[in-house]
């Protein structure tokens, strides 16, 4: 990969990489660093990367190991926000009976989304949020097809059984 | 066709985006199962609002941070290897450069060449040797003739000899 064309690479993915990575770990400021790590990264290895396809799966496959050493580091701190966004006595976001703006409904799914495991959460975003195909869900989170495949019907029927439980029609 | 059976072929229709074509046997069941369509719409709805949700673009300041560690990183960092060879190319050039003036500089003088009087006082001495041999072989060949000429001319002639000290 040239100079250029790694210039090219970073505006074309900087925004996936960065929504990919806040969409795991739901911190704005870890989100950027891993961004900005990531696409430091692609720098130094650029001699052995291909722009293109292989560069997004590249990209998004070091994000994800980014996201979830940040989440091992900090996973007490991930359990106290947690319990802290089911729990809150001071939350006076509306209910669920009054969630009907689609900015109340991305809140509450992201929420629903926070709840999933990790590799759950990071198949349901590479697939219904980037788009990506499933052999290429595959290779990057190192799954068979069939595993893939089961985890992400699961995965949804979690999300819709906790926005239903919510009283939300996403 | 059971409920989850038809709840698997909606979700494999969702990932084949093949929802607008669903088999007769799944719309049959559709048709008569409430809790199935209701499935099938809360899908359709989910996927729709996953796609949309807010996506943020990465900060101007971490977009500069990674141009900064990356193409406005210091040249010799930012080429690579070609960076990496063109660095050991100037650091050769600069010790060749730096060992050749050392050497122009601190090398001794090479000893001053023989004056010009020794010079002739040298030539002088060598004729002289060359004269002492020339002269010892001029002597050598003229005894050397009168021996042998002394052995074959006939006694008469030995009494001419123009030089009657000299014996054969």
């Amino acid at each position: 990969m040239t100079t250029n064309e790694f210039e090219a690479a970073v505006m074309e993915h900087k925004d996936r990489v960065h929504n990919y990575a806040r969409g795991i770990l739901r911190d704005p400021e870890d989100a950027k660093d891993v961004a900005q790590e990531c696409l430091i990264r692609l720098w130094r290895h650029r001699e052995r990367i291909e722009a293109g396809i292989r560069c997004r799966s590249w990209l998004l496959r070091s994000a994800h190991n980014l996201c979830i050493d940040r989440l091992r580091r900090r996973s007490t701190h991930l359990e106290a926000v947690r319990d802290d966004d089911a729990a809150d006595p001071t939350d006076t976001r509306p209910g669920p009976e009054r969630l009907t703006s689609s900015a109340e409904v991305a809140g509450r799914l992201e929420r629903a989304l926070l709840d999933l495991d990790p590799r759950d959460r990071a198949i349901v975003l590479l697939r219904e949020v980037e788009g990506l195909a499933y052999e290429e869900i595959a290779e990057l989170l190192d799954l068979k097809l069939g595993t893939l495949k089961a985890t992400l019907h699961r995965a949804r029927e979690k999300l819709r059984q906790a926005l239903a439980a919510a009283e939300v029609t996403p | 066709m059971t409920c989850e059976e038809l709840r698997l072929h909606i979700h494999e229709a969702l990932d084949d985006g093949t929802m607008g074509a669903l088999p007769e046997l799944v719309g049959s069941h559709l048709a008569t199962c409430e809790a199935c369509r209701e499935f099938k719409d809360d899908l359709e709805s989910l996927s729709r609002a996953l796609c949309a949700l807010p996506r943020l673009p990465l900060p101007e300041d971490a977009l500069d941070a990674v141009w900064r560690e990356t193409i406005r990183a210091r040249p010799g960092a930012s080429g690579g290897r070609a960076g990496f060879w063109r660095l050991a190319a100037a650091a050769s050039f600069v010790t060749v450069l730096s060992t050749a003036t050392l050497y122009l500089v601190f090398t001794p003088a090479p000893p001053p060449g023989p004056s010009a009087v020794e010079l002739a006082r040298a030539s002088a001495q060598a004729e002289m040797v060359f004269g002492y041999t020339a002269r010892a072989l001029a002597a050598t060949r003229t005894a050397t003739t009168d021996r042998v000429l002394a052995s074959r001319v006939s006694p008469a002639v030995r009494g001419a000899n123009p030089h009657p000290s000299r014996r054969p």
